[in-house]
C-alpha cells in the first residue's frame, strides 16, 4: 500500500490541522531545520505504529500549541491499483491513545483496530512476542530512515544486532514460533511415546509371568474321549453309592469338585463298613465268652452280719460314752478337791506362819502341836486322791479295745459286701450285652445260628468295603486325569494368551518404532528449523547484497573501495551480519568495519545504500514506501549527486518521501524526481516558515517534463 | 595487471550497447540524421538525462582535453535547460581510457571525479575498465536499478520452509504437513506421524 493523504492536528510542530495530499510517486519536503520535516514523517510512523521511540512517551507528541491539547493524525493508505482506502485515525488525548481503522465501510477501534493494522500491514508481526514492536522495527529498518538513525545500522550496531534486525524484517518470527511449538509438541510426543511403550512393558512382564506359569504346568496330552468313557463307567459303578455326579460329563467345569465330593462320600461309607465289620467281629468274640460267676452266698448274709456288728458297735460305744461321762464327773470332783487342797495348803502355810499360843481369830487356846502336825500334813497334800479313778481308766481302755475289734470286723464285712455287689454287676452287664448283641439277629435262635449269621454278614461287609476301596482308587486316578485335563486346558489358554501378548508387543514395538521415527524426524526438523531462520536471512541477504552493491556503486562514494558485500555467519547459534567494503582491484584491501575507513559522508552513503537495499528487496513490506528524512546531512556534492541518481531509480519502485533542509538539494530533487511519463506525479511540500500555528506550507505538483531531444549539433 | 586492455573503440561500443539496452537513445539531429561529434565521443539521452561518453587513448590525453568535452556538452544541454536549472541534474560526462593513471596522479583523477560544478563526471581508467562489465559499473548511476525489487509474494517465511529444510534432508511433504498443522492450530506431531505412517 501507499500513502494517499495525511491529516495532522496538534502533533509536534504541526499545531493546527492540515491535510497533505500525498497521493504521488514522490514527495519532496523542503524546509529549514526545525520547521516540521521530521515531525511530518514522525506523524506517518505514529499513525501506523502508535509509537515514536525516539520521543519516548506520547506526552511528547502533543504540540505545545495544540488547540485541543491533543495529538491527532489521520492517514489514508491506498493500493497502487486503486480500490478503497484504508484510513487509520490515531488520537492521543493527553492520557491515552485511541486508534480507529476504517476499511470497506467498517470501523474498528481499540485492540481490534490495532490487530487489523498488523494483519493488513505486517502479518509477520502477529507471530512476534511483541507484535507492535515488530511492526515498529520493520518500519524503522526498511521504510523510514530517520535522520538521526542513518548510520546506526553501519556504525553503532554490532553484527548480531544487524542480523537480528534483518531477521525481524523478513519475518522469521513465525518460524521461531513454529520451532517453539514443534519443540513443545515433540516433548509431549516423546512423553506419550514412552508411556505407550510402558504399556508394551506391561505386556512383556505379563508374557514372562505366563511363561513362568507354563513352566510349572506338566506337559503331556490327555485323551478326553478315554476320560469321558472312564468317567461314565466309574459313575455307573459308583451310582449305588454316590449319585450327585450321574449324568455329568468329565469335561464339565464341575467334574473335579463333584468327583472330590463323591470320593469323600465313599470314604465315609468305607469307614462305616469298617466299623460295622468291627462290630460283627466283637459280637462273634462276645458269643465265645462265658458268663461271669455269681457271688457265693452263706447265711447269715453279709447284710445281717453287718447289722449285728453295727449293734455291737453301738453297744460298745454306748458303754464307752457312759464311762467317759463317769470319767468326766470323776475328774470334776478331783478338780474340786485339788482346789480345796490348794486352798488348804495356802491356809496351812499362812496358819503355820501365824501359829501362836492363841488363835489369832478367836483368841482361844488350842493344841498347837496337833495343829502344827495337822497343818504340816495339809502342806504335804496327803489324803486327797480318789481310789476309783484308776479303775475307771482300766475299764475305759478295755471298752476301747472291744470297740476296735468290732470295727475291724465291720470293715471286713463291708469289703465282702462290695465284692459281692461287683460280681453281681458284672453278671448283669454281660447279660445285658448279650441281649443287645443277640437282638441284631432276631431270626437266629441259637448262638450257633447267630455265629453263622455274623460270619455271612462279615463277608458281605468286607466285599462292599473292598468295592468302595477299588472305586476310590479308580476315582483318585480319574481325579488326577481331570487335573491333568484342567492343566492342559490352562496350558492351552496360557499359550493363547502368550500368542495374543506377543502380538500386542509386536504391534506396540512397531508403533513405538514408528513414533520414534516421527520423533526423530521432528528432532531433525527442529535442528533444521534452528538454522532455517538463519537460512531465510541468508537467502534474503543474497537478494539484498546485489542491490546493495548496485546502489553503492551508483552512489560511487569512494574512488577505490568501490565494492561492498554482506558477510553473514553463525556464532554460538546466533547470526552475525557484517558489512565489508573492498578495493576490487587489489585483493585483500578493504575493511569489515567501514566506519573506521570511510568518511562521515561516505558512511552516510553506505548506510542509505543498505537501507534502500533492504527497502527494495524485502518482499511484503508494510508499505511500498521509502521515507528518508534529510539524508544529505554531511554529504558532499559527489555523494549527493550519486544519491539523487539512486533515488530517481528508487522512485520507479517505491513511493518515495525525501526531505531536505537545503533549498539547492530540494531543487535538484524536484528536477531529478520530476514526472516524465503520463500518470506520474511528484508532490512538493515547501515549508517556508513556522509560527505558533504550525508550519507555513505550500503544496504543489512538480512539472511534468521530459528532456527535450537535443537538436543542436555539437562539434568538438 | 597483465590483461589486455579494451581499446577506445571497444570502450565506446560497450558504453553504447549498455546505454541502448537501458533505454537511452543516440542523439540525432533532424537535419543531419547522424551524430557529428568527434570520433571518440557519442551522446545519448533519455527522459531524464543527456549523456556524453568520451574515450581517450591515454590518461594524459584525457586530462588534457576532458574539459573541452564538458564545455561542448554544457552548451548542448543549455539549449533545453532553463537558466536556473543545474546542468549537473541532467548532464553526465563519461570519460573512459584504457590508459593507466601514473603513480602520483591519483589526485587528479579524484579531482575530476569530484568536480560536480557543471556536469557529473563518471571516470573509468585502465584500472577500472578492463572488461565490458567494468564499463557497466562506471556508468551504473545512469542505469536503472537492475535489482530484483521485492514485491508482494504469497510465499512468507513459513511457506519458504519446505524449500529451506530440503537442504537439510527434510522432505518437503513433511515440512508442509508441519507448517499446515501449525497454521491450522492442529496437533503438529500427529499430522507429521500420519504423513509417514498412514493408518
Amino acid at each position: 500500500m501507499r500513502i494517499a493523504s495525511l491529516t495532522i492536528n496538534g502533533f509536534r510542530a504541526w499545531a493546527k490541522e492540515i491535510t497533505l495530499d500525498l497521493a504521488s510517486d514522490a514527495v519532496i519536503v523542503v524546509a529549514r531545520n526545525g520547521q516540521g520535516k521530521t515531525s511530518l514523517f514522525d506523524a506517518i510512523m505514529w499513525s501506523l505504529t502508535g509509537s515514536v521511540p525516539r520521543l519516548g512517551k506520547d506526552d511528547a507528541l502533543v504540540s505545545k500549541y495544540s488547540e485541543s491539547g491533543q495529538a491527532f493524525v489521520s492517514i489514508d493508505l491506498e493500493n497502487p491499483g486503486g480500490g478503497e482506502r484504508l484510513q487509520i485515525k490515531r488520537l492521543f488525548d493527553g492520557t491515552s491513545q485511541n486508534v480507529q481503522v476504517q476499511m470497506n465501510g467498517t470501523a474498528r477501534t481499540g485492540a481490534v483496530a490495532t490487530q487489523y493494522i498488523l494483519e493488513t500491514l505486517w502479518p509477520n508481526a502477529t507471530a512476534a512476542p511483541k507484535p507492535a514492536d515488530a511492526l515498529l522495527a520493520a518500519f524503522t529498518r526498511s521504510i523510514y530512515l530517520q535522520q538521526d538513525r542513518v548510520r546506526d545500522f553501519i556504525q553503532d550496531e554490532d553484527q548480531q544486532a544487524r542480523f537480528t534486525a534483518v531477521s525481524e524484517i523478513i519475518g522469521t518470527g513465525r518460524v521461531t514460533e513454529l520451532q517453539l511449538q514443534l519443540d513443545r509438541a515433540k516433548t509431549a510426543w516423546t512423553k506419550a511415546t514412552n508411556e505407550r511403550n510402558s504399556e508394551g512393558d506391561a505386556a512383556r512382564q505379563r508374557i514372562a509371568a505366563v511363561r513362568e506359569q507354563l513352566s510349572t504346568l506338566a506337559a503331556g496330552r490327555v485323551d478326553l474321549a478315554e476320560l469321558e468313557s472312564r468317567w461314565a463307567s466309574w459313575w455307573r459303578q459308583a451310582g449305588p453309592i454316590v449319585k450327585d455326579g450321574a449324568g455329568l460329563a468329565a469335561a464339565s467345569p464341575r467334574a473335579s469338585r463333584v468327583l472330590d465330593q463323591a470320593l469323600k462320600q465313599m470314604y465315609t461309607s468305607e469307614m462305616a463298613l469298617g466299623r460295622q465289620m468291627d462290630e460283627l467281629r466283637e459280637t462273634l468274640a462276645f458269643l465265645q465268652t462265658k458268663s461271669p460267676p455269681a457271688p457265693e452266698s452263706v447265711p447269715p448274709s453279709i447284710a445281717d452280719r453287718l447289722k449285728a456288728v453295727d449293734v455291737e458297735v453301738e453297744n460298745v460305744t454306748t458303754e464307752i460314752n457312759d464311762l467317759r461321762r463317769e470319767q468326766k464327773a470323776l475328774e470334776a470332783a478331783q478338780a474340786d478337791r485339788a482346789k480345796a487342797q490348794s486352798e488348804a495348803v495356802q491356809l496351812a502355810r499362812l496358819a503355820l506362819k501365824q501359829l501362836a499360843e492363841t488363835c489369832p481369830v478367836c483368841d482361844q487356846t488350842y493344841d498347837i502341836r496337833a495343829t502344827r502336825a495337822r497343818l504340816e500334813k495339809l502342806l504335804k497334800g496327803t489324803g486327797l486322791k480318789s481310789s476309783g479313778h484308776e479303775s475307771l481308766e482300766k475299764r475305759l481302755a478295755a471298752k476301747n479295745t472291744s470297740l476296735s475289734e468290732v470295727g475291724e470286723r465291720r470293715l471286713l464285712l463291708l469289703a465282702q459286701q462290695r465284692k459281692e455287689v461287683s460280681a453281681n454287676e458284672s453278671l448283669r452287664l454281660w447279660q445285658s450285652e448279650r441281649v443287645r448283641r443277640l437282638a441284631a439277629f432276631p431270626e437266629s435262635s441259637s448262638d450257633e445260628d447267630v455265629t453263622q449269621a455274623i460270619i455271612a454278614q462279615t463277608y458281605n461287609v468286607r466285599e462292599s468295603s473292598l468295592e468302595i476301596a477299588r472305586l476310590r482308587k479308580s476315582g483318585e486316578e480319574m481325579a488326577l486325569q481331570l487335573a491333568a485335563t484342567s492343566e492342559a486346558q490352562r496350558r492351552a489358554e496360557l499359550a493363547q494368551e502368550m500368542a495374543t501378548l506377543a502380538d500386542v508387543i509386536k504391534r506396540a514395538d512397531a508403533e513405538f518404532e514408528q513414533r520414534n521415527e516421527t520423533g526423530e524426524l521432528a528432532g531433525r526438523m527442529l535442528n533444521a528449523l534452528r538454522e532455517s531462520a538463519a537460512d531465510l536471512v541468508k537467502d534474503q541477504l543474497k537478494e539484498i547484497e546485489p542491490a546493495l552493491r548496485r546502489i553503492y556503486e551508483t552512489c560511487d562514494p569512494h574512488p577505490a573501495l568501490k565494492a561492498v558485500r554482506l558477510v553473514s555467519s553463525m556464532f554460538r547459534g546466533r547470526g552475525q551480519l557484517g558489512t565489508v567494503i573492498e578495493d576490487p582491484e587489489i585483493a585483500g584491501v578493504g575493511s569489515d568495519d567501514p566506519a573506521r575507513i570511510l568518511s562521515s559522508s561516505q558512511i552516510n552513503v553506505l548506510a542509505v545504500s543498505l537501507f534502500l537495499a533492504l527497502n527494495l528487496t524485502i518482499p511484503n513490506l508494510p508499505l511500498e514506501c521509502a521515507i528518508l528524512d534529510d539524508p544529505i546531512q554531511s554529504l558532499d556534492d559527489l555523494n549527493l549527486l550519486g544519491l539523487v541518481d539512486v533515488l530517481r531509480h528508487v522512485k520507479d519502485h517505491r513511493q518515495l518521501f525525501v526531505s531536505t533542509h537545503e533549498v539547492r538539494f530540494g531543487a535538484l530533487l524536484r528536477r531529478k524526481l520530476r514526472p516524465v511519463e503520463p500518470g506520474q506525479r511528484t508532490r512538493i511540500i515547501e515549508i517556508s516558515d513556522w509560527s505558533r500555528e504550525g508550519p507555513v506550507v505550500t503544496q504543489y505538483d512538480a512539472l511534468h517534463e521530459a528532456t527535450r531531444p537535443i537538436g543542436d549539433s555539437m562539434a568538438i | 595487471m597483465g590483461s589486455v586492455a579494451l581499446t577506445t573503440t571497444e570502450l565506446l561500443a560497450a558504453a553504447q550497447s549498455i546505454l541502448s539496452e537501458a533505454g537511452f537513445e543516440a542523439f540525432a539531429t533532424p537535419e543531419v540524421g547522424a551524430p557529428s561529434f568527434a570520433e571518440n565521443a557519442r551522446v545519448w539521452q533519455n527522459k531524464y538525462s543527456v549523456v556524453m561518453v568520451a574515450t581517450f587513448e591515454t590518461w594524459e590525453g584525457l586530462v588534457a582535453t576532458w574539459a573541452d568535452y564538458q564545455n561542448a556538452m554544457v552548451e548542448t544541454i543549455s539549449s533545453y535547460l532553463s537558466k536556473g536549472d543545474s546542468k549537473a541534474a541532467d548532464g553526465y560526462l563519461v570519460l573512459l581510457t584504457p590508459g593507466r593513471i601514473p603513480p602520483g596522479d591519483t589526485s587528479e583523477a579524484n579531482r575530476i571525479r569530484s568536480d560536480t560544478s557543471r556536469l557529473r563526471k563518471l571516470l573509468g581508467t585502465r584500472e577500472d575498465v578492463r572488461t565490458i562489465s567494468d564499463v557497466r559499473k562506471v556508468i551504473a548511476p545512469l542505469l536503472p536499478l537492475s535489482i530484483a525489487v521485492g514485491q508482494h509474494v504469497e510465499e512468507g517465511s513459513l511457506e519458504a520452509l519446505p524449500r529451506l529444510l530440503e537442504r537439510h534432508g527434510i522432505e518437503a511433504a513433511a515440512t508442509t504437513a508441519v507448517v499446515s498443522a501449525f497454521k491450522a492450530n492442529e496437533p503438529i506431531m500427529q499430522r507429521l506421524h500420519e504423513l509417514g505412517h498412514p493408518q
